[in-house]
């Protein structure tokens, strides 16, 4: 007998049953059919909404060049804003898109908060989901895989077919290896045609998605072989073929509709956030304990204008080198910027404790953990958010500091700020300039996912293997 | 159909499935209280603190400048005042905005509109996974036992080959099994989802009123186009295994797609572009101001408020409050027109919103249950509105002692306009019926196949 391995011919037999079957071509047209719809659809959105940003963008900026000589002060009011940076890739998944600010207004003396998050302007009923490619993947492929698969073992059981073939193959083995191949080949058309929409995003966006989008197709293969071992797993583990659908399909339901709300929901009850008016009022106390740095007769800075004269040894502000006022301004930004940090740091702490409870119930539910991966690889996690707010921060700072800097060397001290400086003052301020996405940072902090998914794959493949 | 009903319960009581799925269900609505009695007592936290958070700023205020005497226009720049939307009570049962919109709006006498747009803090990543309230419960996961309870009526007899035998037994054959089981299934269903909404009463304290029940009986409405697609279901399939594979697929297709596709619809074909106009707009009429001769822009104000013609002209060299104040204002008006575009862009993409939801019976609950709750779209406007509304009143109260020059005076907080009156928003007026009444018009599809087929 010569000692051919069966996995190939059971593999293919089995790819081959499962499109001998009218619903499996019948699944996949739909299922073409509402990636295409998805993708489309997502897609136009997001250039639409790319190219509007941009036009903003541009008037901003032509805005801010456009400025008539003024007070640099006066400047510094009239402020800018930061655009979070847009990528197509986020056609694939919205992630966090429509609930996050992604403009902020940068002015002297305050930290905005991010504006114009989406979701509070659409219907209630937004709320159970948007389509998109992602979520296709996340819950309609794993559901494909189920009713495709569920029968994989099961059915053979019940037909009395399996001891006719343990019998064919003899003491080698290899019948659960072959069966799962010829599973998942059987379902890969499904799985092309989900990797086929990031891969088609490239042609239409920014260049360097590249990788991300690599990533984004190995991550969407681990996912669909994850389930095809676990459905595997479960149908050879159940009796008959019904009973392996119901337990397939309720560690579906679990994973991917009840437990991210259920995580959402916990999260944010165990970790409640201060509410805007407490957090604003503890900022206001701690900001009026700093005192008006526009006003150089304010006593909480008696002693820095002490210690300032001191040093270029004169007795009045107006005998200083420089505007007093405006390194006054400075000094008054610069404790400001501190007590931002400071208080925004704190519902960064509440974030991600939040962020970590959802994390660790997303060990339960493979679904949540190929979201975190591909909202991270399409710049729409939570991280990519934060590393905005932050950004934007920081330039506000740098921003505002050169500004009051402008009023220190270009303006002389005088009671009131009615001093004007040249306009080409401002055209030398630069534009707000994100740290463009990499994969290196997208994929910082993800290897809790990356293990989840791992770890369901090594349980479902061993779990699959004892009981075939 | 009495003996019928004994023997199918007799039968259902048995099987770990239908305690699975009942106890499932229970377990899930009770989460959802759970949940909803927390979200409910942080936002009435929130909204209790507000009075105690306004008087420690007038404090503040008092003791900063009671002896200093600051100008009106001076500490005017420096006080906020809060607006509040209170929840009804209905909304721990069904959160809509309330989660993602903000109810609490702290203005101050600058223009309004670039204050109005602010994201509260919340966490983004928690709003994405979706909410947990229970009319997610009532509305998603009950359609589903039902489905899972009953898809298999009769193509589990039919399996078994006792099929015949029933269709024998009595008459009327299986279309009388087939409505008799159903409807035991139908009656399980509604009594888990009327307990939980008993002990939602109990824990939340909501008034045993007509309003109340009527949020029950619009999420037990909505499970009679679900109890018709059962009832289609389990006509006309052959094997359990197919019934139960054309069950979920419904259910995905109008829970999960359905809605997520009306969604991705209107968001694609009505944008609402305006709010990022506005805020640019309004800013840059603002500082333009500085630049420009004050008084064509103080004549603008007062084309609007004849009755404050009385002030002087104002200076074009030196600042003036009266003047800073108005250009406020009148950069507020030149986006006025933008704001109506806006807000009748969303109330058209809200109201379509609606009708397409007519398309999936879940989206359809969500939205009058929400509606009836007072946590939709409508509620979030009417926050705008009263907070637009509660400004003017502010303006009212301060401008004529800004423009008067006045300083401040000791006490003088005790004075100040408070926001009064605050109401929840009024339940949507929605009649439910229609909608829910016509999904009954695919019940002539629930005829049994033959026995022998």
């Amino acid at each position: 007998m010569p000692a051919s391995s069966p996995i190939l011919p059971l593999a293919s037999l089995e790819a081959r049953l499962i499109w001998r079957r009218r619903a499996s071509w019948l699944l996949l047209a739909l299922f073409t059919v509402l990636m295409l719809l998805a993708g489309l659809l997502s897609g136009l959105r997001q250039t639409r909404e790319k190219e509007q940003q941009a036009a903003y963008q541009k008037i901003v900026r032509q805005q801010w060049e456009a400025q008539p000589d003024r007070h640099p002060h006066r400047a510094a009011h009239y402020g800018t804003f930061a655009f979070k940076p847009r990528s197509l890739l986020a056609a694939y998944e919205p992630g966090i898109e429509a609930y996050a600010g992604r403009i902020q207004f940068l002015e002297a003396h305050r930290q905005n908060g991010a504006n114009f998050a989406e979701a509070s302007t659409l219907s209630s009923a937004s709320r159970l989901g948007e389509l998109s490619p992602a979520f296709l993947v996340e819950c309609v492929l794993a559901l494909v895989i189920i009713v495709l698969g569920h029968g994989v073992f099961a059915a053979e059981v019940e037909t009395g077919r399996d001891r006719l073939l343990r019998a064919q193959i003899g003491p080698r083995g290899g019948l659960w290896a072959g069966k799962t191949l010829g599973l998942w080949l059987g379902i890969s058309p499904f799985v092309i045609i989900a990797a086929l929409v990031p891969l088609t995003l490239l042609f239409f966006g920014e260049s360097g998605l590249a990788d991300r989008a690599g990533v984004l197709v190995a991550a969407l293969l681990l996912y669909s072989v994850l389930w095809v071992l676990l459905v595997a797993a479960i149908s050879s583990a159940c009796r008959t073929s019904q009973a392996a659908l119901a337990v397939l399909i309720c560690l579906w339901l679990g994973g991917g509709v009840l437990l991210p709300r259920a995580a959402a929901g916990f999260a944010a009850a165990a970790h409640p956030l201060p509410d805007k008016s407490e957090f604003n009022a503890r900022l206001g106390e701690e900001i009026a304990k700093l005192g008006d740095s526009h006003n150089d007769k304010d006593p909480a800075f008696i002693a820095f204008k002490e210690e300032t004269l001191r040093k270029h040894g004169v007795s009045r502000v107006e005998d200083l080198p420089f505007n007093y006022k405006g390194m006054l301004m400075a000094a008054g930004e610069e404790q400001s910027a501190k007590v931002f940090a400071q208080e925004y740091a704190k519902i960064e702490a509440v974030l991600d404790e939040q962020s970590a409870l959802v994390r660790r119930i997303a060990w339960l539910s493979p679904a949540l953990a190929l979201r975190d991966l591909a909202m991270r690889l399409c710049g729409t996690d939570a991280a990519a958010q934060q590393r905005f707010i932050r950004e934007a921060e920081a330039y506000r700072f740098s921003f505002i500091q050169h500004l009051n800097h402008l009023q220190r060397g270009h303006t002389a001290y005088a009671e009131k700020n009615v001093e004007r400086i040249d306009e080409h003052f401002f055209d030398e301020i630069e534009d707000f300039k994100p740290t463009p996405p990499t994969l290196s940072l997208a994929l910082a902090g993800s290897a809790a996912s990356w293990a989840v998914l791992g770890l369901w794959i090594a349980l479902a493949a061993l779990f699959g293997r004892r009981c075939a | 159909m009495k003996a019928l009903w004994h023997l199918d319960w007799l039968r259902l009581r048995r099987q770990a499935a239908t305690w699975f799925l009942l106890g499932g269900l229970f377990l899930a609505g009770l989460t959802a209280i759970y949940l909803g009695k927390k979200f409910q007592e942080q936002q009435q936290a929130e909204i209790s603190r507000l009075d105690a958070q306004f008087q420690a700023q007038c404090d503040r205020l008092e003791h900063r400048y009671h002896e200093k005497g600051e100008h009106s226009g001076y500490w005017s720049y420096y006080s906020f005042y809060p607006v509040h939307q209170p929840p009804r009570p209905l909304a721990a049962l069904s959160w809509g905005l309330r989660d993602v919109a903000p109810f609490v709006t702290w203005v101050r006498l600058l223009g309004l509109e670039q204050q109005l747009y602010e994201s509260s803090l919340a966490n983004p990543l928690l709003q994405s996974l979706g909410q947990f309230d229970l009319a997610f419960v009532l509305g998603v996961l009950a359609p589903l036992v039902l489905l899972l309870l009953g898809h298999d009526v009769l193509s589990r007899d039919r399996q078994l080959g006792v099929l015949p035998l029933l269709a024998a037994q009595g008459g009327g054959g299986l279309l009388r099994v087939l409505i008799a089981r159903l409807l035991l299934r139908l009656v399980l269903v509604v009594i888990v989802c009327s307990v939980l909404f008993g002990i939602a009463m109990i824990v939340l304290k909501l008034p045993a009123s007509l309003d109340t029940f009527a949020w029950l009986f619009i999420a037990l409405l909505g499970l009679l186009p679900w109890l018709a697609l059962t009832a289609v279901i389990a006509a006309r399939s052959r094997s359990a295994t197919g019934s139960l594979a054309a069950a979920m697929t419904t259910f995905v297709c109008l829970v999960l797609l359905m809605p997520a596709l009306v969604n991705l619809t209107l968001s694609t074909l009505f944008p609402v572009p305006e709010g990022l106009e506005l805020t640019v707009r309004q800013r840059q009429v603002m500082h333009d101001g500085w630049d420009q001769p004050r008084q064509p822009n103080f004549d603008l104000y007062l084309t609007q408020h004849p009755a404050h013609r009385q002030w002087p002209t104002v200076p074009e060299k030196d600042f003036t409050w009266r003047w800073y104040y108005a250009m406020h204002e009148v950069a507020d008006r030149s986006v006025a027109e933008l704001v109506n575009q806006h807000t009748q862009h969303l109330r058209q993409r809200h109201a379509w919103s609606q009708r397409l939801a007519w398309l999936s019976p879940p989206a359809l609950t969500q939205s009058l249950l929400s509606g009836h709750s007072g946590t939709d779209l409508d509620a979030h406007l009417l926050h705008l509105e009263t907070t637009r509304n509660f400004h003017s009143q502010l303006k009212a109260h301060f401008f004529p002692l800004i423009f008067a020059e006045t300083h401040f005076t000791a006490g003088a907080t005790k004075s100040f306009p408070r926001f009064q009156n605050a109401a929840p928003a009024p339940a949507a007026p929605l009649n439910p019926l229609p909608p829910f009444l016509l999904a009954l018009l695919i019940l002539p599809f629930a005829r049994p196949r033959p026995v022998l087929s």
